[in-house]
């Protein structure tokens, strides 16, 4: 039963279908041949000439191209500028077709090429130019760069000047324009052409470290002002000193090294944060080294004392510029000596008196080793204390040392002394 | 007119207010919600476009199935993103509660213990954990419609009446478009035995009584009920393949083809004692102690299917544990999927048979026998325990995050998000770190894009899938692997276009600034933000991998139709059941309710003894707990604890371990250890420990401590020696002595030379103005060599800033074969100072690091290399190379006052001390040792990370081991490819440096006579962990 309703459903969907395919094809038929009917009603022939018309134009005059002996409703003009091309529509006049340039191209300096065609056919040609228009006022777009260069004779900044009219065209070459700076007291002008749609102007760095400003003037038109840093050169040689409380070797005091006022050859303090290296060479060839950067040309450095007694030769670098003249600095022994004391079957090992200069305890810290060899030689145990008010202990406890012999060697301060234990 | 049912509407009732309340509290700490919530904002955004720029550079939401996703995004559009995953979360409730109903019902064919398992389903502590600590809502959702329609699957086999199979495949439509693994699984798991049991009902039909039932019966039947089934079977795999197409051609198109990244739910429970709580004990929770009653109850002949359905779902679950899932699944399989979802649906599964069991106690045959056997007291002790233990493991399984939480805490995200809109600082990508999974709430929320992701599954970049890591943000959590991961991120970020990274853990700090980053502010909320200098923006132009116009719509639109024709075919019969307006047919599986009326004597038994049997299980898992926990009884035990006191910054405790007798109180213990900063106090986890106990006696020992520390730069070994004493049957540690040094002076002044760049100056939302750009800095590389050491390529080489401003350093190298054609490019990373001050030199090294075992097929290393570096595979030899480097003006981290002192040179050793005498406390010193010839030319570069700070006008101590280098070969040292800025090297050498004296450098060598080299020097750096 309802396979039968099924079956006459989709009878009469496909009867209602082939009756919408008869439309589209009646449809077909007609637009085809609607449209060749159209091509060979509307062949009418033209030859429009073009009526004078001015050549040269300033940007922004209206410009109007007329044509007569123009007849054919589908004429468009074609016009092509540096920026791009515009189809125009023509307005009909008595036999006369009138374009009106639209502002784009009118505002826009350069040669216009114009095409006037007919059913793709090109019926007349040619092309007008406009020049910038600088009566309208004059604008300055300038540029300045580098933002920063270095007082050496071979750097400079370059200060690139573009005028444009008030259509953001650039003006013609060979206008003149006023490129001026102004470094310390000294503000001077220079006059500059314009050439290829800008003009330009080296401004070589002056041997002084300082500020440039810069402008540009035109057509009675000021630029903003733009700056360029001028960095002092490179360091040249300089001398150091260096300053401390005294000269024992205590390990407890800051040694200062500074350097002079550091300047390049033309003696420009060199920039701020300029790194100098501190290379201190000591008795056993070791370099030690600090930075420091320079605030106002001046670059300190700190090191703490050393321990032993020593001599350091101090030299200041910056490295591939200047270097400093080498200084000495002596160091004189602070700790001349210390006992060992040794309680509780040897178990106890106690470093005492250690004094400084003036008999006076040594500020705690004092690094102190205690190497423990057996009786072949054969290390045993390294161990490190620091000293407090002067003294430190070491413990040697039954469980992990044996009874038995062994020699012991003691560090502090550079001093070494060597002494046999005898553990219980 | 039938009955409502009170339980149910009790469940309904309790469920919505217990879970539906407290979601707010818990979803958005969950592991998943945010992600889903992220997935939702892309629907909400581009509901029509698949592609997702946002994550991974770009991936594809057909990776996932939609609905969920969709359904928050048109919510969203109501009240806003949260609302539409809370309601939906809401709905996923109330369709659990009603599914176990209706599960219940089918099993059982008792309306009454239908109900108790919908109210033993309310307080589930499986359901309680998928929701309120996984946050796996598409899989409830899943679930829950599957358990939905396991009814109307039972009536259409059982019935033939179509309208049945109509719902069915509607609610399968609906599983298919909400989850992809559930309806999968679901298929085999649960549906299969479905059809099992509608069959041996059926058989049961024609036969007075189950136990009849023969297999001769069974086949007649299952002829009779063929084409049902394949009906049923065929169209719902057509659902299958339809209603998710895209996601399919999707996932032939990228298969998963990356580094199993490891699960918890895959470790051995016995050894990983976490993964055992969180993915077996917490979901099993109570079931545990009944298991053989459910066992019993499934494999009556009846369920006898979904017996052997439940024993496969139980062994499974188990993981690592047993070697059964890895050989039962296959390699593949059980590395792709988390085994907790097995212990998932075996735990649904039993809740019918739970409900049952508890009926019957409650009110059934059980609380007769047992009152008859033991005693009405008994039984009321048996009820309260079981209703006890319910509880207990709810409110366990809700505080877990409480206590033990998961993710950091919660971010307030508008700083961040204003952040990355404003001043265009979205051109660039971003990279949050220990965010935890809000990292996808931050995505959410801005269209600022980022090279992490959180859904690894759709990961692109190699970098990313040869790694097992889910996302870079928690890249600590993965160790070696990890860290190296985001290192080849933060060392490349040019090429990710990474330019931000918000940092929530100081953690990943000292990585970040020692690979050339550098701090740029603290936002409102404490998240840090870290940037790096010359990164180019996105271009305005991305790739993406389009899918068909056709694809996109079936997958827009697909997913919420299922969901509009379920409930326009299924509506009638809800409303009917809900308003009992009509008597609804009774389902057929109605007729087969058992009477229970005796209780096996045999099972009360058995399932007591394993109820002791478990306890006794756990009561020895918590002494054994307490054994190996109990801090001072052995030598080993003590140093283990204190280092695991150490670890985890409880200093009192650390203190507890130290010897009593040493007169080292705690609060002097505390003033000494807080002062102690650097790498390995401040930015390392203890990775691992090893304890040689030597010279023990009664009373004391000597422990030689081997510890391993994972810090963001690289492992650290380190050895430490301990004495040990014993006093009163307890070991304790004898402290260290501390540095007794005092700094010279009490106030100290220093002048340094800061700097500030304004940015732009001029307030505009166009392009920062030309004149406020500063030029960039001049450097000028002194020299550059290609050389091979030990079997990999590096280039060394010196570089100076040249001009008169700090500036920042990005040096990348390229190398090329003869024929000039590029082998290989990366970035200078440890190996150079990364600020230079004017004129300030600095020597580097590149190493060219290859994406760790780019060929997924290569066998991950089981140890894993602690150096972490995976050398370039080169096919060809490179002989050339091209070095690009670029200054920026840089005015932070510029300190340089940590001055060498100290130094002796050992053959064996170098020793020395690093005295800070500026007003900065450096918190990692690094040394940059560098090794010429005789002829001072610069041969190789090494660096060395101190472990501990250098305090202000204090000295730190280092040693190291000088290089031995045997292995060096020279290939090419030349000029001519070095570009700075994009200007050649030799340009600027002449301009800014025409006369350099060469001899400086040379003089500020040291002489020290190694294997290879004559000379070496030691350069300083540091980073500086908080500026003042």
């Amino acid at each position: 039963m309802s396979l039968l309703k099924l079956k006459r459903t989709v009878i009469s969907e496909i009867q209602d279908n082939l009756k919408n395919y008869g439309y589209i094809l009646v449809l077909f038929v007609l637009i085809v041949g609607c449209k060749k009917e159209m091509d060979s009603s509307q062949i009418i022939t033209s030859n429009p000439t073009v009526l004078p018309f001015k050549k040269l134009n300033v940007a922004g005059d209206p410009i109007q191209l007329k044509f007569k002996d123009a007849t054919n409703e589908l004429a468009a003009l074609i016009i092509e500028n540096s920026l791009g091309t515009t189809v125009l529509k023509a307005t009909k006049e008595e036999n006369m077709f009138i374009f009106d340039i639209p502002k784009h191209i009118t505002q826009k300096a350069g040669l216009c090429h114009w095409t006037l065609t007919e059913n793709a056919q090109i019926k007349a040609k040619g092309s007008f130019n406009i020049l910038p228009n600088p009566n309208n006022g004059t604008y300055i777009e300038s540029y300045l760069g580098p933002r920063s260069i270095t007082a050496v004779p071979s750097d400079f900044s370059m200060h690139v000047i573009a005028p444009t009219d008030a259509y953001d065209n650039p003006l013609s070459d060979g206008t003149k324009i006023t490129s001026t700076y102004q470094f310390k007291n000294n503000i001077s002008s220079n006059s500059v052409t314009m050439k290829n749609l800008m003009g330009w102007k080296n401004i070589y760095a002056p041997q002084q470290a300082g500020r440039i400003l810069v402008t540009a003037n035109c057509n009675g038109s000021n630029s903003k002002e733009l700056t360029s840093i001028v960095y002092p050169g490179n360091a040249v040689d300089f001398n150091i000193t260096y300053a401390r409380n005294h000269d024992y070797a205590d390990g407890n005091q800051t040694i200062t090294f500074s350097s002079d006022i550091i300047k390049d050859v033309y003696s420009n303090i060199v920039s701020d944060g300029t790194l100098v290296n501190f290379v201190a060479t000591n008795t056993k060839n070791i370099r030690l080294t600090a930075s420091g950067t320079t605030l106002n040309g001046i670059a300190k450095a700190r090191f703490i004392h050393p321990y032993e007694a020593t001599e350091w030769k101090v030299k200041a670098y910056v490295t591939g510029a200047a270097q400093s003249k080498p200084i000495s600095v002596p160091f004189k022994a602070a700790i001349k000596g210390y006992q060992i004391t040794l309680a509780n079957d040897h178990r106890l090992i106690a470093i005492e008196n250690i004094q400084s200069f003036m008999d006076q305890i040594v500020p705690d810290g004092v690094p102190i080793s205690l190497t423990i060899y057996d009786q072949q030689g054969e290390f045993v145990a390294l161990l490190k204390e620091t000293s407090r008010l002067g003294e430190a202990t070491f413990e040697l406890p039954i469980e992990f040392y044996d009874a038995g012999k062994y020699t012991i060697e003691t560090v502090v301060a550079g001093i070494s002394k060597k002494q046999d234990i005898v553990l219980k | 007119m039938q009955k409502t049912n009170v339980l149910l509407i009790l469940a309904l009732f309790i469920g919505v207010a217990f879970h539906g309340s407290s979601i707010f509290f818990t979803l958005e700490t969950t592991y998943d919600a945010l992600i889903h919530l992220f997935f939702a904002d892309h629907y909400a955004n581009s509901w029509f476009e698949p592609w997702d720029y946002r994550w991974y550079t770009g991936f594809t939401v057909q990776a996932y199935p939609p609905l969920v996703h969709q359904g928050i995004a048109a919510l969203s559009y109501i009240g806003g993103l949260k609302f539409g995953m809370f309601t939906v979360a809401m709905i996923g409730i109330i369709l659990f509660i009603t599914g176990t109903y209706r599960y219940g019902l089918l099993m059982t064919g008792s309306r009454k213990i239908a109900g108790y398992t919908s109210i033993l389903a309310v307080f589930s502590s499986t359901f309680i954990e998928t929701l309120h600590i996984f946050g796996q809502l598409p899989s409830i959702l899943a679930l829950s419609i599957l358990l939905h329609s396991l009814p109307e699957i039972y009536s259409w086999i059982k019935t033939g009446k179509l309208r049945y199979l109509a719902t069915s495949l509607s609610l399968i439509a609906v599983t298919v478009t909400s989850h992809h693994v559930t309806p999968i699984f679901g298929m085999v798991f649960f549906i299969f035995p479905l059809i099992g049991m509608v069959l041996m009902d059926a058989s049961r039909d024609q036969i007075p009584s189950t136990k009849s039932i023969t297999f001769k019966v069974f086949i007649v039947q299952f002829k009779k009920l063929f084409w049902r089934i394949v009906g049923f079977g065929f169209g719902s795999l057509m659902l299958f393949i339809f209603c998710i197409l895209p996601y399919w051609i999707n996932s032939k198109k990228n298969p998963i083809t990356q580094v199993p990244i490891p699960h918890g739910s895959r470790d051995n429970f016995l050894e990983v004692t976490s993964s055992g709580l969180v993915f077996f004990l917490i979901p099993w929770g109570i079931l545990l102690f009944i298991l053989p009653y459910i066992f019993y109850r499934y494999f009556s002949k009846r369920y006898l299917f979904f017996g052997l359905s439940f024993t496969v779902l139980t062994i499974l679950g188990t993981g690592g544990t047993t070697p059964i899932p890895l050989a039962v699944l296959g390699e593949t399989a059980f590395n792709i999927l988390t085994l907790d979802r097995f212990t998932l649906w075996a735990t649904i599964m039993a809740l019918p048979i739970f409900g049952e069991f508890v009926y019957r106690l409650v009110e059934g045959d059980l609380k007769e026998h047992i009152q008859q056997r033991f005693g009405a007291v008994y039984h009321r002790i048996i009820g309260g325990l079981l209703a006890g233990g319910i509880l207990a493991m709810v409110i366990f399984t809700m505080s877990l995050n409480y206590f033990r939480p998961s993710q950091p805490q919660k971010i307030n995200m508008l700083p961040i998000v204003n952040f990355l809109s404003q001043d265009m600082h979205d051109h660039w990508r971003y990279l949050p770190l220990g965010f935890g999974d809000q990292m996808a709430w931050l995505s959410a929320q801005t269209k600022a894009m980022t090279v992490d992701g959180n859904y690894h599954s759709a990961r692109r970049l190699p970098e990313l899938t040869t790694r097992p890591i889910e996302r870079l943000e928690n890249s600590k959590f993965r160790g070696v692997q990890g860290i190296g991961s985001l290192q080849q991120f933060l060392t490349v970020p040019e090429k990710y276009n990474l330019k931000y990274i918000f940092s929530n853990d100081k953690f990943y700090d000292p990585l970040l600034y020692f690979c050339g980053w550098q701090r740029l502010q603290q936002l409102e909320n404490g998240i840090m933000v870290w940037e790096k200098l010359n990164v180019p923006p996105i271009p305005a132009i991305i790739e993406k991998e389009d899918v068909s116009t056709t694809l996109k719509i079936m997958w827009s639109v697909i997913p919420l139709l299922t969901v509009i024709l379920a409930f326009i075919i299924n509506i009638q019969l809800v409303w009917y059941r809900i308003l009992k307006s009509r008597p609804l047919p009774q389902g057929v599986f109605m007729n087969y309710e058992i009477k229970y009326t005796k209780f096996s004597k045999g099972l009360v038994n058995i399932n007591h003894i394993w109820a002791l049997l478990l306890l006794m299980v756990l009561g020895f898992g918590v002494y054994q707990f307490y054994l190996t926990n109990a801090t001072q009884i052995a030598p080993k035990n003590v140093i283990v604890s204190y280092y695991d006191a150490l670890d985890f910054k409880e200093f009192k405790r650390a203190h507890s371990y130290l010897d009593p007798d040493s007169g080292v109180d705690i609060s002097q213990y505390m003033l000494e250890v807080s002062v102690t900063d650097g790498i390995l106090s401040s930015y390392a986890k203890l990775d691992s420990i090893g304890v040689e106990i030597v010279d023990e006696t009664q009373t004391s020992a000597r422990a030689k401590v081997f510890t391993q520390w994972v810090t963001p730069l690289e492992k650290i070994d380190k050895l430490y020696e301990h004495d040990l004493l014993k006093h009163n049957g307890k070991w304790y540690i004898a402290p260290s002595t501390f540095d007794n040094d005092l700094p010279p002076d009490q106030l100290i002044s220093s002048n340094t030379t800061a700097f500030f760049n304004h940015g732009r100056r001029r307030i505009t939302t166009q392009q920062t103005n030309h004149e406020d750009v500063l030029k960039q800095p001049v450097l000028e590389i002194l020299t550059a060599k290609l050389v091979k050491h030990n079997g990999s390529y590096s280039i060394i080489g010196e570089l100076q800033n040249v001009d008169n401003v700090p500036s920042d350093v990005v040096i990348k190298a390229s190398l090329y074969n003869d024929n000039n054609v590029e082998l290989a490019t990366y970035n200078g990373k440890y190996q150079l100072k990364h600020k230079l001050m004017p004129k300030e030199t600095t020597t580097f090294r590149i190493d060219f690091e290859g994406i760790a075992w780019s060929s997924t097929k290569d066998t991950l290393p089981p140890t894993f290399d602690p150096d972490q570096f995976t050398p370039m595979n080169f096919k060809e030899q490179p002989t050339r190379f091209n070095i690009q480097c670029a200054g920026n003006v840089a005015n932070t981290d510029l300190y340089k006052e940590i001055t060498l002192q100290d130094l002796e040179l050992n053959t064996e050793q170098i020793t020395g001390s690093l005295y800070n005498a500026g007003i900065q406390e450096v918190t990692i010193p690094q040394l940059l040792i560098s090794y010429y010839n005789t002829n001072k030319e610069l041969i190789w570069l090494d660096h060395h990370f101190l472990t501990e700070g250098v305090r202000i006008q204090r000295k730190q101590y280092f040693d190291f081991k000088p290089k031995e280098l045997n292995d060096l070969e020279l290939i090419n040292s030349s000029l001519e490819n070095c570009f700075v800025n994009g200007l050649p090297n030799k340009s600027i050498s002449e301009k800014a440096f025409p006369d350099r004296e060469h001899e400086h450098a040379k003089e500020q060598l040291q002489p020290y006579s190694g294997v290879g080299y004559e000379f070496i020097k030691i350069e300083t750096n540091g980073y500086i962990g908080n500026p003042r």
